[in-house]
């Protein structure tokens, strides 16, 4: 087979590997959607309407690895799992507060929940939490930030 | 002749190929029903000490490019976490959009930043399977006021 003919062909596969394995690259990215190892959590009110700017605190078994998220506009928050060294139980509180007063819908009292993850067991839960918040007057809560 | 021959055969393999390439040629004929989906991640820091900033609020804003009519402007919020990261989805694009991502940190202590990204839903950074087009590394360096 003449010379020309093989360069040829060889270039053009060349470039045609390389732009898939660009393409590879990108879509080994995780999906945002996907849970696995993951943990996600709606912040609402009492109405399921979402609310913004909640600060979430994810204290890891007992303090070792600390997270502070704040919920988005669709009152979402998410984080990773977080794995220590020896995963036989892994457990999170999770404290959530409103920081920003009666912005974002009001004032809300603060809510705290934990979640205990056992190693032989599937470390996501199957579906986003919900954390349904009660309004608060001013004199129960104050804002921090 | 031969090497026409030969860059023609070539071209017709490069064709062959990139129709079994994730890559693909015509992003646009392959609009799922979702529409298109970006998806956002970068950090927050100060530019003088490149600490990482917590609680900045990240807006973004996209509008569909249409004709030059105005389009549906879509507006979505998150915060930076306690590592001054951040990260974020949209779907339901169906032209290309025009967006704007806007840092600020509520308490007024930074100057706020913009970054503008035009989405033609091709690229390199286009995933054509997903309909996902990846926005990495959107980085802000804030400025004290």
């Amino acid at each position: 087979m003449p010379r020309s003919w093989i360069t040829a062909v060889l270039t053009a596969v060349t470039m045609l590997a390389a732009s898939c394995m660009k393409m590879d690259m990108i879509n080994s990215d995780p999906s945002f959607d996907e849970l696995e190892g993951r943990i996600a959590g709606y912040v609402t009110d009492t109405d399921d309407n979402p609310i913004e700017h909640i600060k979430v605190t994810l204290d890891w078994n007992g303090g070792a690895y600390q997270e502070i998220k704040y919920s988005d506009s669709n009152g979402l928050f998410v984080t990773d799992i977080w794995i220590p060294e020896t995963p036989e139980v892994v457990t999170l509180a999770i404290t959530i507060e409103d920081i920003d007063g009666e912005e974002n819908g009001g004032l809300f009292e603060p809510l705290s929940d934990a979640i205990t993850l056992f190693e032989n067991e599937s470390q996501t839960p199957s579906e986003p939490m919900v954390f349904r918040l009660n309004r608060a007057t001013a004199s129960e809560c104050s804002p921090q930030s | 002749m031969k090497k026409a021959i030969a860059y023609i055969l070539s071209a017709v393999i490069t064709i062959l190929l990139a129709t079994s390439c994730s890559a693909g040629l015509d992003p646009v004929g392959d609009l799922e029903d979702t529409g298109y989906t970006i998806v956002v991640s970068g950090s927050v820091a100060d530019i003088a000490t490149a600490e990482p900033l917590e609680n900045v609020k990240i807006t973004f804003y996209a509008a569909e490019v249409a004709d030059f009519e105005s389009g549906t402007l879509i507006v979505k919020t998150v915060y930076t976490d306690n590592r001054g990261r951040f990260n974020f989805k949209e779907s339901g694009f169906e032209k290309m959009i025009s967006c704007r991502i806007t840092a600020e940190d509520h308490e007024g202590t930074y100057t706020p930043s913009t970054q503008k990204l035009f989405v033609s839903w091709t690229g390199p950074s286009f995933d054509n399977r997903t309909g996902t087009f990846f926005v990495n590394d959107l980085n802000f360096h804030l400025e004290k006021k």
